[in-house]
């Protein structure tokens, strides 16, 4: 039996049959995409019935977010959320709060309604948005509640009294220089002396199953068929966590499919020598919604969010340095045993001087073991220059921004830390594009909210939190935004064969809009209603 | 060399009864440097001493077979009773687990030698070393004498190999027998960006005597029985003259404002005073330790060995010509209760040869 879905509009993002009115779709893949008329010749051979649920709706290919750690945000989601920026999470709109007064007012609120019996922990502070948290302030809230507030960047929290006592701050203290017990302050490996506590309240005794359903949840309302976690390993066992993911997001209800990328590093920690072997034999965990790539991950340098990026000269305007995460000297020596067995190359890297490195790296295994298509995908891509953007196309890499940076840091960046020119021109798309390079966009999942339009939408209008336009040079056109969520992502995660564009063939994985992207500014893509998903032809609608 | 203070006990005045701090050496330097080497040697060097060194990566510590006892996961327990295990995700949590699993088993560290990262700022982990249960006891770079002249110049690294090279007590130079020059240009690029630093030719074909200097043993713990004016027979591993300086305090003394006082010349002078070390009583009577390594002041009571009055002398090792261009005299003699107590200080030449 064919399904023909009858459309306002198909978008099929695939170059030789850009728009289309109508999709018919046998079992798992699509017959043909046209209209109702030149689908004749297999509507008049074969069993058929015409769907018109989304006759009013505009099709896309199934968005594709290729750089989520949903482990992390499972741990997340058992906060109270404070952020700079707004989040819709399920069951909760979390408004922009900026200024600290703002902060501290919404901190008092949350805290009021909280359950008295539980400590309240909040995550988003972000000191330049909400101003200097101490110890003392949160004391003044409650010296019997712990309270915990949790960095936007992820790397530290502040506590009062009651929760230094809670994660055991003092001991912490006698071992770690990272741990202040006078202002609070948890930070680097002190913060992951508290998380071990943290830990446990967040998603200890069943709680990260239920997280992790949440987080699924949110994959599905961003209109998204296909995530990878680029961090496989990396926050919680391998086995332990494929134990997790076959029992939460295996299934035919499950509205989306999941690639997991490992986390070297974390699988050489874990299994020493046998880190290769262990992740050759991955495939064979395979299921129908859980999936694996030939690829691996690898860092270069720090956090963006952080400003522990890398940076070459002029450096930080306040002269701090960045930091590495893998020994600048030794990303080819990781990277060497994958690239010489084909596994498809993923780098983290985020300052000019991280990419340096990571180019550095790649062209001398280039030189080593010459690949054709190896498509090796350099991640997030925070400040780069124009040469190396040109290098980078010369060496067959790809491009695969945050899109979130901008948005969220650029104002910021261009006061504090990089100047106008530099942060401006973060996450250089434009001239990726223009020196012939793939560009897909990623959230980072929970860097950035999982919405890829939202994503797209910054990256074709490079509009700052304030509204400004930074480096409109660098935008990416409205095709290529939507390029970046769809086709490029499935390009650079070698499934653009089976996913990404919607084509006779390929899987039937379908994001239905209520509006046209390309009747509409992208300024206004966020707020395009998501109607419903279909995975491998089978419909998910979205309610609301 | 080691003194007995080093490894002595705290005595029970706080609720850390028996607390120990165990002395914590920094080994940093640039990847293939050859920190793992020296690694090697140091577990080899021993000495009798149980040492735990912290790696980053256990897999390139070639140890012999017959030096294994035990080995469990990431931690290898040797023969000698030396300790050898990778950092793991936390440094600070590795560090707990190593001095509380040896203090359960009865027979303590005598030493913490942490491994720092190709691309750390030692400085930076050597402040895992000042805390409650450990104390700093200097950083030691390793350099390359292959690589660092063209390394440091290089404008991805070069500034991070000049950080760690200033963040130095001491700086071992390796492969200086893989150069024509024997190394000279690799040391006198040392004396340029951080001449006050002791540089050591690390010899790994011959012996191994030098080894353990970088366990503060020769050049940064002269023993305390200096006497004034002597010329010590230098070691031959220094290259560079060490200026030391002995002050006795002949009764008790007030510690932290003799610590305030070390630490006000400390800043004065800067890295040039490269270590100091105490044993005095305190007012209340409590024998006391007071340590200067690694720039940072610790101190901490004591349980001599045997009863009876403790030496109260104070032993300053510098880089020549600090100690004699300061009137360390009349800024120790404050820290004294009662004036008429004689003390003396007398800066003395320890090696003159370079």
């Amino acid at each position: 039996m064919i399904t023909v879905y009858l459309a306002r509009k198909i978008h099929t993002m695939d170059p030789s049959l850009p728009t289309a009115t109508a999709i018919a779709v046998r079992g798992e893949r699509i017959v043909e995409v046209g209209t109702l008329d030149s689908l004749r010749p297999w509507l008049d051979t074969h069993d058929h019935e015409i769907d018109e649920r989304f006759v009013d709706s505009v099709l896309l290919p199934g968005l594709i977010d290729p750089h989520v750690h949903p482990p992390l945000m499972a741990l997340l989601m058992g906060t109270e959320w404070i952020t700079p920026e707004a989040w819709s999470l399920p069951g909760r709109e979390v408004p922009a709060t900026v200024g600290r007064d703002a902060y501290m007012a919404r901190l008092l609120e949350l805290e009021a309604t909280h359950p008295l019996d539980q400590p309240f922990i909040t995550f988003g502070w972000h000191q330049q948005s909400h101003g200097e948290v101490t110890r003392s302030d949160l004391d003044a809230i409650s010296t019997r509640r712990p309270i915990v507030v949790w960095g936007r960047s992820f790397h530290e929290v502040r506590c009062n009294g009651p929760a230094l006592e809670l994660v055991d701050a003092a001991e912490g203290a006698a071992w770690d220089p990272h741990i202040d017990l006078e202002t609070g302050r948890m930070w680097e490996s002190g913060m992951a002396w508290a998380l071990r506590t943290l830990r446990e309240i967040l998603i200890g005794g069943g709680r990260y199953e239920t997280m992790m359903e949440k987080v699924g949840q949110l994959v599905h309302r961003g209109g998204v068929t296909t995530i990878a976690d680029v961090g496989f390993g990396g926050m919680a066992l391998p086995d332990r966590e494929l134990e997790v993911l076959a029992q939460v997001h295996e299934g035919d209800h499950v509205p989306f499919r999941q690639y997991l990328i490992p986390q070297i590093a974390a699988f050489q920690r874990e299994y020493g020598t046998e880190a290769a072997e262990r992740i050759k034999t991955l495939n064979e965990r395979a299921s129908e919604r859980i999936r694996f790539l030939n690829a691996t991950k690898f860092f270069a340098d720090g956090a963006f969010i952080a400003q522990l990026m890398q940076l070459g000269e002029p450096g930080y305007i306040d002269g701090h340095e960045g930091a590495w995460m893998a020994d600048p000297d030794r990303i080819v020596q990781h990277i060497r045993p994958f690239w010489n067995a084909g596994s498809q190359i993923n780098i983290h890297v985020n300052g000019d001087k991280g990419m340096a490195a990571t180019l550095d790296a790649v062209a001398e295994l280039l030189s080593e073991k010459p690949r054709f298509d190896h498509r090796t995908v350099l991640h997030h891509v925070g400040i780069s220059s124009q040469a190396q953007s040109r290098r980078a196309a010369a060496l067959g890499c790809a491009i695969q921004a945050n899109g979130y940076y901008l948005r969220y840091f650029g104002d910021q960046y261009v006061t504090e830390g990089l100047g106008t020119e530099r942060a401006s021109q973060m996450t250089r798309v434009g001239s990726a594009r223009r020196n012939g390079m793939s560009v897909a966009v990623h959230s980072d999942l929970p860097m950035g909210p999982l919405e890829p339009l939202l994503a797209a939408s910054i990256m074709a209008t490079r509009q700052s939190a304030s509204g400004v336009v930074l480096c409109p040079e660098e935008c990416l056109s409205p095709y290529d935004a939507i390029a970046a969520v769809t086709i490029e992502a499935a390009w650079q995660m070698f499934l653009d064969d089976e996913i990404g564009s919607l084509a006779s063939g390929k899987l039937a994985d379908v994001t239905v809009l209520a509006d046209d992207p390309f009747e509409l500014n992208p300024a206004k893509w966020p707020d395009i209603s998501i109607e419903a998903t279909m995975l491998s032809g089978r419909v998910y609608p979205l309610s609301g | 060399m080691i003194e007995s203070v080093v490894s002595a006990v705290v005595p029970g005045n706080s609720s850390e009864v028996d607390a120990q701090r165990i002395p914590m050496v920094v080994l940093g330097g640039w990847l293939g440097a050859g920190k793992t080497t020296l690694v090697n040697r140091l577990l080899r060097a021993a000495d009798g001493e149980r040492i735990a060194v912290v790696v980053n990566d256990i897999g390139e510590v070639n140890l012999d077979a017959e030096l294994i006892a035990t080995r469990d996961g990431d931690t290898v327990e040797l023969t000698n009773g030396c300790v050898c295990c990778s950092i793991g995700d936390s440094l600070a949590v590795t560090l707990r687990d190593l001095v509380m699993t040896d203090r359960s088993s009865g027979r303590p560290l005598d030493r913490l030698v942490v491994e720092a990262s190709g691309v750390a700022e030692p400085d930076r982990v050597a402040a895992y070393g000042d805390r409650r249960r450990i104390r700093p006891d200097g950083v030691v770079v390793v350099v390359d004498a292959t690589d660092v002249v063209q390394r440091a110049s290089d404008s991805t690294y070069g500034p991070l190999v000049v950080r760690q090279v200033r963040a130095a007590d001491l700086l071992v130079v390796t492969k200086a027998d893989l150069v024509l020059d024997g190394g000279i240009s690799a040391r006198e690029w040392c004396a340029s960006v951080a001449s006050e630093v002791p540089v050591v030719v690390a010899d790994f074909a011959g012996q191994d005597h030098w080894v353990r200097s970088v366990l503060g043993g020769l050049a940064w713990n002269p023993p305390v029985a200096v006497t004034c004016g002597a010329t010590q027979t230098i070691p031959e591993v220094l290259d560079l003259p060490v200026e030391t300086a002995t002050w006795r305090a002949g009764g008790p003394v007030d510690v932290d404002h003799l610590a305030s006082v070390l630490h006000e010349i400390r800043q004065r002078v800067g890295p040039g005073m490269l270590r100091a070390k105490a044993v005095v009583e305190s007012l209340d009577g409590t024998p006391t330790a007071v340590h200067l390594a690694a720039g940072r002041i610790s101190k901490e009571p004591i349980m001599t060995p045997s009863p009876g009055p403790v030496s109260g002398a104070l032993v300053v090792v510098s880089a020549p010509g600090v100690l004699s261009a300061l009137d360390l005299a009349a800024a120790l003699n404050a820290v004294l209760v009662d004036d008429g107590i004689r003390s003396f200080v007398e800066p003395s030449v320890l090696n003159d040869s370079c």
